[in-house]
């Protein structure tokens, strides 16, 4: 394993336990921010099997600009409240054992993949609409929690206040691009003009997830039990959340009449979380996902030049770079036109 | 039987393969040799992703010195036409610099001894893109008194530039991935 400078059955002996036997390790094939590795272990031979998970970043460094300390921390207060998460088991850095630091959480029974999620039969409609509402709620769940109390804005920048949350959101980005800043890129300072001009006040100020949804989420029966991905969290608009929602809010129409999608969506969650968010906010932090996508695509190019990417990085710095650049472009109005499959296109991975 | 083979020589008129060429035989080896052996998707996965980087180094080789020349002039036109708005209507330390600065870019002429390489030809491309991302700082920065309809009119020719600009890469970045499947 690429994280280790010895044997991973030598490394589980000296973390878990002299009698513990390696059983599997598989490499997650999706993720392109950071390695994830599902490892498999018996404490004693004969003992049953512990499932945990070991992160870290790729050799050439990691694509986003949170760092993997901030993305433990977050596992580590997220465990004193409400919110489902993996518990954290450690943080190791020894340079005896660890090429590069990674930390271990337990792995939550479950699955990221939801059967007939995607099947386009009228007969699933509702258990699309039930996964949609439970993962709503638990987005309430951490909309909802005192993340100054929890310590949250001691690693995660916070506003000043509801007016600003909109520009210090994109101002976050920016920063995060002005890191690497190797390329001038004029539809950057084109979009950040445009976006100040244009940002929403918020309902309140928040702890955000970041990317969530189909992928991101572990279910088990139909229940979220697990909250992944958290390395894009931030303090702000909750709004933020539904513009980085995958999937799990599907546009659902019967007889004609439209019974779920993001105006529903939003009504539910208004009813479970008591926080109004609205269209226009969602449509406003979309185009700063776009944003967003820029500032990773543009790290991972960075990542490409310094020689040791990995080749997810390297299309990340092509195609997913360019698609930012295009999504923002036709966003904020200039006149280059997408084709709206595009994106779903790219999302496809193979089986 | 060494005639028939010069003639055919003579009618292909250059060296053969091409490195585009060579980078598909690449793509086609790790597709028909490579792909079948592989149990995991993580394995299957990278060489999926890897594939469709090749077809982007094809299309980007084919296309990417055609799209620096022209974006050089582009560039250059823009430029230029900003020089006569900076000296017009620029009162600032910050104008005039911008306007001396876009002078002497404009005033370098390459070397015609030297090969026009990707890389020459993108060090170039790159100072003005500079130059240009410098002059919308300064238009977005005036304040509402001072914008003119020649701002505005400077201002829209940059946003054209912009998407001209991101069309000249989609040459190399859209068609070498689009409806070829997933990514990873």
């Amino acid at each position: 394993m690429e994280l280790l400078k010895k044997p991973l059955t030598e490394y589980l002996v000296h973390r878990f336990g002299p009698g513990a036997v390696l059983e599997k390790a598989t490499r997650f094939p999706r993720g392109s921010s950071r390695l994830t590795w599902f490892i498999d272990y018996r404490p004693e031979p004969g003992a049953p099997v512990v499932s945990v998970i070991f992160r870290g970043d790729f050799e050439g460094g990691s694509t986003i600009r949170s760092s993997l300390e901030q993305e433990y921390f977050m596992y580590e207060r997220l465990g004193h409240t409400d919110v489902p998460v993996a518990k954290v088991l450690g943080w190791e850095d020894d340079p005896e054992w660890a090429v590069r630091p990674f930390y271990i959480r337990e792995q939550i029974q479950g699955s990221w993949e939801v059967p007939n999620y995607t099947n386009p039969d009228p007969v699933y409609d509702e258990m699309r609409i039930a996964i949609s509402k439970e993962h709503l709620s638990k987005l309430a769940i951490v909309h909802n929690i005192d993340w100054h109390a929890l310590g949250f804005d001691e690693r995660l920048p916070v506003p000043a206040d509801e007016a600003s949350c909109g520009a210090f959101f994109v101002e976050n980005i920016l920063h995060s691009m002005e890191d690497f800043g190797e390329e001038p890129v004029p539809l950057v300072l084109e979009a950040v003009d445009w976006l100040k001009r244009n940002a929403p006040v918020a309902p309140r100020i928040s702890l955000c997830k970041g990317t969530n949804g189909l992928g991101e989420e572990v279910l088990l029966n139909g229940k979220i039990v697990a909250m992944s991905d958290w390395e894009e969290a931030s303090i702000g608009d909750p709004a933020a959340d539904f513009a980085s929602l995958q999937d799990f809010i599907p546009e659902i129409t019967r007889d004609g009449k439209h019974i779920w999608g993001m105006p529903q969506a939003l009504a539910f969650y208004r009813e479970v979380s008591g926080i109004n968010v609205t269209l226009e906010a969602v449509k406003f932090y979309q185009i700063t996902r776009a944003l967003g996508t820029i500032g990773y695509g543009h790290s991972a190019a960075v990542i490409v030049q310094h020689g040791k990417a990995d080749i997810r990085q390297a299309w990340t710095g092509t195609e997913v770079f360019h698609l930012g650049k295009r999504i923002l472009a036709a966003s904020i109005g200039l006149p280059v036109p997408i084709d709206a499959k595009w994106f779903g296109e790219m999302n496809e991975t193979i089986q | 039987m060494t005639e028939q083979l010069l003639t055919k020589k003579a009618v292909t008129e250059r060296v053969l393969p091409d490195i585009s060429e060579v980078v598909r035989c690449i793509a086609r080896t790790l597709e028909d040799k490579i792909e079948p052996s592989l149990s995991t998707v993580a394995d299957r996965s990278a060489i999926v992703t890897s594939k469709h980087l090749l077809r982007y180094v094809a299309a980007r080789l084919e296309t990417e010195g055609q799209s620096l020349l022209d974006e050089t002039k582009v560039a250059a036109k823009l430029l230029n036409d900003a020089t006569s708005f900076l000296d017009a209507e620029g009162k600032t330390d910050a104008a005039a610099k911008l306007a001396a600065d876009i002078r002497a870019a404009l005033a370098k002429k390459p070397d015609p001894s030297i090969y026009p390489t990707l890389a020459i030809m993108a060090a170039e491309v790159g100072p003005l893109r500079g130059l240009i991302y410098r002059l919308l700082e300064l238009l977005l920065g005036l304040k509402d008194e001072a914008r003119t309809q020649a701002s505005e009119a400077l201002h829209d020719a940059v946003r054209v530039y912009i998407g001209w600009q991101l069309q000249q890469e989609s040459k190399y970045l859209e068609e070498p991935f689009r409806g070829r499947g997933p990514r990873r």
